[in-house]
């Protein structure tokens, strides 16, 4: 708060320069301009169109395959080294060869996010179903689980909260990616609106697009948190046994 | 599997068991462990056999054996009459409840993987729960529960599918004594209703008396065993006629057995008696 009050008399009082940190009365003037005219809002449509469209693609990819990973060994032994070679690459420095491979389209941009996405999530799974413990699958099978039955009712739950934190690595991985192939390579959305503003020297709608990415990846992440609480309604203890 | 809506209904197979020269082995790069070592014994159907023993002289382990959910080293389990797979259940020691399914999902369990149909598992499982006097807990999760209905909610999930073998660890182990009488009781009452084979472990020599048509007295690592006693009281049993001279006398001929094991396996001085 004192920063920012800092921040506003130093840029009325052009001691710093108002043309690269434009005063935050400004900027909040010119974000309530933005959203007013609508242009902000499209904007971010676009941007979580494209945000969505790649998390479901890459991230369902990703807990299935996980899923499977995590549970057969065979898939693990085949898919490993592939992961271990693709994931560390930045997923941008793709970009060029999936704008090759998909178009200039939204495609590619889509097919880039689902890309980021996809290795989170099948990293997290893969570890949630290998954490099982050794008792509990024990317990299921004696019980005569198997198949369907055994991944909803033991699989599923058991690695559910590490599944939920590789939704989370892959929505703030996602989000990043997305803005910057909207930097890169796109006429809308808020990433391209920021370069926009940025060519025009339009500081202020630079900053108030900052704004709401901040606000998107704030929004999304409680979203994330609020599923978690619905998903996970118990308190989890790691040893429920009879030890009193 | 046919569901029945009445739990009375589907009779045990006449399962007998022989335990025959079995042996186990665990290998592990800090030095195998020799858990069991030759153990045989044979018991008939409708029997209740306990088997008492120091701690880590592989009672589980030989549970787990019988079950089918280790392999033995050497050594078979044979169950009898051989042409059909008997149902067994087991009641695992630390209780092995899933913390994500509610306490009448969890004692569903095993009716839910035979594809028994959601309402008619849900009541057999709720029948149980109210024989084992936690009906009203059902829409828990098990940690809201304590250590000893947790292993009642263990129990009600093995008795619910109705096995024709029935393996209980410690089942009783996590109990105050009034509970745990109760608990004695209704487990009698269940099976002599049933009549199923029952092979319970416990370390309570009393308790084994008190229960079982046999006892099963198992050495200290590796384990052995080392006799078996026939146990001379009439059924049905009155849990509460504890005072018996010839329990005492079985309990102390138990001990004098189990006593050496018993203080190796605390590194004590043998007693100066
Ligand atoms: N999965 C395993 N891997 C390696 N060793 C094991 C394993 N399970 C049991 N053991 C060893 O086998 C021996 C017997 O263990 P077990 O759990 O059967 O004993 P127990 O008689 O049930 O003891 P308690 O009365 O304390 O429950 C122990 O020495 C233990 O260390
Ligand atoms: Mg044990």
């Amino acid at each position: 708060m004192a920063a920012l009050v800092a921040w506003e008399l130093a840029a009325r009082a052009d001691m710093i320069s108002p043309l690269f940190f434009p005063a935050p009365s400004a900027i909040l003037a010119t974000f309530w301009r933005m959203l007013i005219r609508g242009e902000l809002v499209v904007a971010t449509g676009y941007t979580l169109a494209r945000l969505s469209a790649g998390l479901l693609l890459g991230g369902a990819l990703g807990l299935v395959l996980g899923l499977l990973m995590g549970w057969s060994s065979a898939a693990r032994a085949l898919a490993e080294p592939v992961v271990a070679a693709v994931h560390p690459l930045p997923k941008l420095a793709l970009l060029p060869l999936v704008l090759i491979l998909f178009g200039i389209g939204e495609q590619s941009k889509v097919v880039l996010i689902a890309l980021t996405a996809f290795f989170p999530l099948l990293i997290n799974t893969t570890a949630g179903v290998r954490q099982i413990d050794a008792h509990t699958w024990e317990v299921a099978r004696h019980y005569g689980a198997r198949g369907w039955m055994l991944l909803r009712r033991v699989v599923w739950p058991a690695s559910l909260p590490l599944v939920l934190t590789g939704a989370q690595l892959s929505l703030n991985a996602a989000l990043v990616v997305t803005v910057a192939v909207e930097l890169l390579s796109a006429q809308q959305g808020l990433g391209a609106t920021i370069w926009l503003a940025w060519q025009t020297l339009r500081t202020e709608e630079m900053y108030a697009t900052l704004i709401v990415i901040a606000l998107v990846g704030m929004l999304s992440n409680l979203v994330l948190v609020r599923l978690e609480h619905r998903l996970i309604p118990r308190k989890r203890k790691d040893e429920s046994d009879g030890r009193a | 599997m046919a569901s029945n809506a009445d739990p009375g209904k589907v009779a045990p197979l006449r399962t007998a068991l022989r335990v025959d020269q079995l042996m186990k082995r665990f290998v592990s790069q800090r030095g195998d462990v020799l858990a069991l070592d030759r153990v045989s014994f044979a018991a008939s159907a409708g029997e209740f056999v306990c088997l008492v023993g120091p701690s880590g002289c592989g009672k589980s382990t030989l549970l787990r054996l019988i079950a089918g959910l280790l392999a033995p080293t050497a050594g078979n389990v044979v169950f009898t009459p051989g042409q059909a797979q008997p149902q067994i259940a087991m009641v695992f020691q630390d209780a092995g409840l899933f913390p994500w399914l509610r306490v009448v999902d969890n004692v569903a369990f095993g009716l839910e993987a035979r594809g028994m149909a959601p309402a008619v598992r849900r009541n057999e499982a709720l029948e149980l729960l109210q024989r084992t006097g936690l009906a009203e807990f059902a829409g828990h999760y098990p940690y809201e529960l304590s250590g000893g209905m947790q292993q009642r909610v263990a129990l009600a999930r093995a008795l619910v599918t109705q096995p024709d073998l029935l393996l209980l660890d410690e089942p009783f182990r996590a109990l105050d004594a009034q509970t745990r009488l109760l608990m004695q009781e209704q487990l009698l009452r269940l099976w002599e209703a049933r009549a199923c084979l029952v092979l319970f472990v416990t370390h309570d020599i009393e308790e084994a008396i008190l229960l079982g048509d046999r006892v099963l007295v198992m050495s200290g690592r590796p384990g052995q065993i080392l006799m078996e006693l026939d146990v001379p009281l009439s059924r049905p049993r009155d849990l509460s006629g504890r005072s018996h001279v010839e329990i005492e006398e079985m309990r102390w001929r138990i001990w004098k057995m189990l006593e050496p094991a018993a203080r190796s396996s605390l590194a004590l001085p043998p007693s100066e008696a």
